[in-house]
């Protein structure tokens, strides 16, 4: 079994930015892109993080959602220096996806209720747009295995934690990870009915927050085995070193309120690392802006790794891309544990007197060797994963 | 692949476990029920879940769900109380759950909803019932499972991919025991959708030993729900399954899961050919995850004639068949 896996590709899609590098750019200059929906959602206006390429437009035979994934994954690829592959190569995709799983066309239904007539196109786009499905046809891969994971908010970190452990039992030789989700007026309309979406832009882990924004994007990245980056002559430096996850097994919508589920995906991560919390150097935590994901997610991180922990949210560029921010906020994880900084959490301002620790508010120097992602899903899932920066390993042969 | 099946715990159409399922793919095929679609009055074929089966103290907590996460629900508790697992032990339960389409007739009711009082009066209940992960919860709360748990959506082969993901949970050593369960229910708007694309057999009649046959479909729903383990750990497995068999032994019967869909230049493998043929998708009906139902027909068949081994054949794209043996 390979134990180093690499990160040896990253391509990533929000209204944050367009690829990697516009993401780097966007977080280092605190550039908050949010925009007030009129045309998606209910009839109050909220805030939210929508991707501007008018590209990306749904089409009659392409989800939007399936047209973010494929951009981020082409820009992996890119990265990755994957434009073929070795003969017998075996690639899987692994994606965490909500929006794509789900018939939601309002219009759809709406012509349905009034007429009984079944448009064809919606299910026909449906019916042929399993994610990982129709990622692997769009760009001609291998043979593979084929995921969809709908963990809701946590189905991308699930994925990337799933993908590793596919390579490291050699289930396939390469894995194309992540996850995607689009703006729907139905996930508006749901997230609102429950009450959680902000009517302000987010304030994660602040005193005063007020409720989540709801985003869209990809993250995706390319894993595969140090040992076969080398056999391309891929130098590599950035790594997956363990996953965990775990429910709560409490409420549907409610997280734990000790966090029982997150903080056994958190030690069962750093027991797969084999490292203790001392070495992680900073959190990129799930931080949706809510009343009670911060409160208990920022408790269980205090416990775990001390109220001097280094925590920050990023969902104040992205917004909450549900099943797509988990691949999102690994790639940023990455990036800033390679490039020696996080960002600053955006929308912070006053402490929490129930989070006992404050996120940073500017743009940070952090030196570390490990840093770990947090994600939490409606349901009690509860996912962790941990990367790594070490340019002694993975030196091509 | 090898993983052992410890317990198993199933509903559809038959009505609800094991010895129902043993019973009805003893006994001839009653006919499918007939459903007549909202708004257009077309009758359809279906092989549904009977609503009383769906009634259990168990579903207490989860009396605001829809039948997708109540039918999950009873075949894992059916499947948990066979198994007999230690209080301590639970806490290292993984949950896979795969399913086609989840629960998606909820989610249809909810955008009902919308378009009947306005954007702005989603309902809560319905909303927070129609994501994938619903069910997992549920049984997470109910079981008292603290491991990893995933929801895994595929149209073609969701079982397989199923499978897939216990052997990584169990091989990495994230849990000591995975419960699979495979899902997929009836809904009415769904329904209309395989009317109007024509998948549904007019004649109620899924010819499921046919491989050349035309696409045609019986829709059906149930849930089957499998607890497994590596080999060898836990003394009250009930067989073992194993991925891509060759060559296959001389007593082997091929268990065919055929439902209707998958049909066009159906070829069996090269290793299938010849063998004894037993395939029982009318009983259940046609839906996405139906490759659970087929898997626990395997396990009633193998453990009626112990002396043979069963060749699960998933007649889908792509999969490779599962050796089952006791």
């Amino acid at each position: 079994m390979p134990d180093c896996i690499a990160i040896t590709g990253m391509g990533c899609v929000s209204a944050a930015g367009n690829n990697v590098d516009g993401h780097r750019r966007g977080l280092r200059l605190r550039e908050r892109l949010c925009s007030i929906s009129t045309t998606v959602g209910p009839a109050t206006p909220y805030p939210v993080f929508e991707v501007p390429d008018p590209a990306l437009a749904a089409t009659p035979d392409e989800m939007r959602v399936a047209k973010l994934a494929l951009k981020a994954a082409r820009e992996a690829l890119v990265d990755a220096h994957l434009d073929e592959f070795p003969p017998g190569c075996r690639v899987g995709v692994f994606l965490g996806s909500t929006t794509s799983c789900q018939l939601n066309d309002i219009e759809f239904q709406r012509a349905y209720r009034s007429s009984g007539q079944v448009w064809p196109a919606p299910p026909e786009r449906y019916f042929t747009g399993h994610l990982a499905e129709r990622l692997a046809w769009q760009l001609n891969l291998p043979a593979g295995p084929r995921w969809v994971i709908a963990n809701a908010c946590a189905s991308a970190t699930d994925a990337i934690g799933m993908a590793w452990e596919a390579v490291r039992q050699e289930l396939c030789d390469i894995a194309i990870a992540g996850g995607a989700d689009e703006l729907s007026p139905v996930s508006l309309c749901g997230f609102h009915s429950l009450g959680v979406v902000s009517p302000v832009p987010c304030r994660p882990f602040d005193r005063d927050r007020a409720g989540l924004n709801l985003g869209e994007g990809a993250g995706i990245v390319v894993l595969e085995s140090a040992r076969s980056a080398a056999r391309r002559g891929r130098e590599t430096k950035i790594f997956v070193a363990g996953y965990g996850a775990a429910g709560d097994g409490h409420h549907m919508t409610a997280p734990h309120p000790d966090g029982r589920g997150l903080e056994l995906a958190v030690r069962r991560a750093l027991k797969a690392a084999c490292i203790e919390p001392a070495d992680i150097a900073f959190v990129n935590a799930h931080g949706t802006a809510t009343r009670d994901n911060d409160r208990i997610e920022g408790r269980v991180l205090g416990r775990v790794f001390g109220t001097g922990v280094r925590a920050v949210s990023t969902k104040g560029y992205t917004g909450h891309a549900l099943g797509g921010v988990g691949g999102m906020e690994t790639i940023f994880t990455a990036m800033g544990l390679a490039e020696g900084w996080i960002p600053a959490n955006i929308g912070f301002e006053n402490k929490d007197p129930d989070i006992p620790f404050s996120p940073p508010t500017e743009p940070t120097p952090i030196d570390g060797r490990y840093a770990m992602s947090t994600s939490l899903a409606f349901g009690g899932g509860n996912a962790a994963i941990i990367i790594e920066h070490d340019s002694r390993k993975g030196i091509p042969a | 692949m090898k993983l052992d099946i410890v317990s198993m715990g199933v509903m559809g159409p038959f009505g609800r476990g094991h010895a129902q399922l043993a019973a009805a793919i003893a006994a001839p095929v009653p006919p499918p029920a007939a459903w007549s679609l909202p708004r257009t009055g077309m009758i359809v074929p279906v092989r549904r879940v009977e609503d009383t089966l769906l009634q259990d103290p168990i579903l207490n907590p989860a009396r605001r769900a829809g039948r997708f996460i109540k039918m999950a629900m009873l075949a894992a508790a059916d499947c948990l109380r066979d198994a007999a697992i230690a209080e301590p032990a639970k806490e290292r339960v993984g949950l896979v759950l795969v399913t086609g389409m989840g629960a998606h007739d909820i989610n249809f009711g909810f955008v009902d909803g919308l378009l009947e009082f306005g954007m702005n009066q989603g309902s809560p209940t319905h909303f927070s019932h129609s994501v994938h992960n619903a069910a997992t919860s549920y049984i997470a709360a109910m079981s008292g499972s603290r491991g990893p748990a995933l929801t895994i959506t595929h149209f073609a082969s969701p079982l397989h991919q199923g499978l897939d993901a216990a052997g990584l949970l169990l091989a990495g050593g994230a849990c000591d025991h995975v419960m699979l369960g495979a899902v997929d229910e009836l809904g009415a708007f769904m329904l209309a959708i395989y009317a109007a694309r024509g998948m549904i057999a007019g004649d109620g009649i899924l010819r499921a030993k046919a491989l050349d046959a035309p696409i045609g479909i019986v829709p059906g729903e149930g849930a089957a729900f499998f607890l497994l383990t590596r080999p060898g750990e836990n003394e009250r497995r009930r067989c073992r399954i194993a991925r891509a068999v060759a060559p296959v032994h001389p007593a082997t019967r091929l268990v065919l899961d055929h439902d209707g869909l998958w049909s066009r230049g159906a070829e069996l493998p090269a290793a299938a050919r010849g063998l004894p043929v037993a395939c029982h998708n009318d009983v259940w009906g046609s839906f996405p995850a139906g490759g659970g139902m087929a898997l626990a027909a395997s396990l009633i068949l193998l453990e009626q004639t112990p002396q043979e081994y069963m060749l699960l054949h998933t007649h889908r794209p792509g999969v490779d068949p599962i050796e089952v043996i006791a």
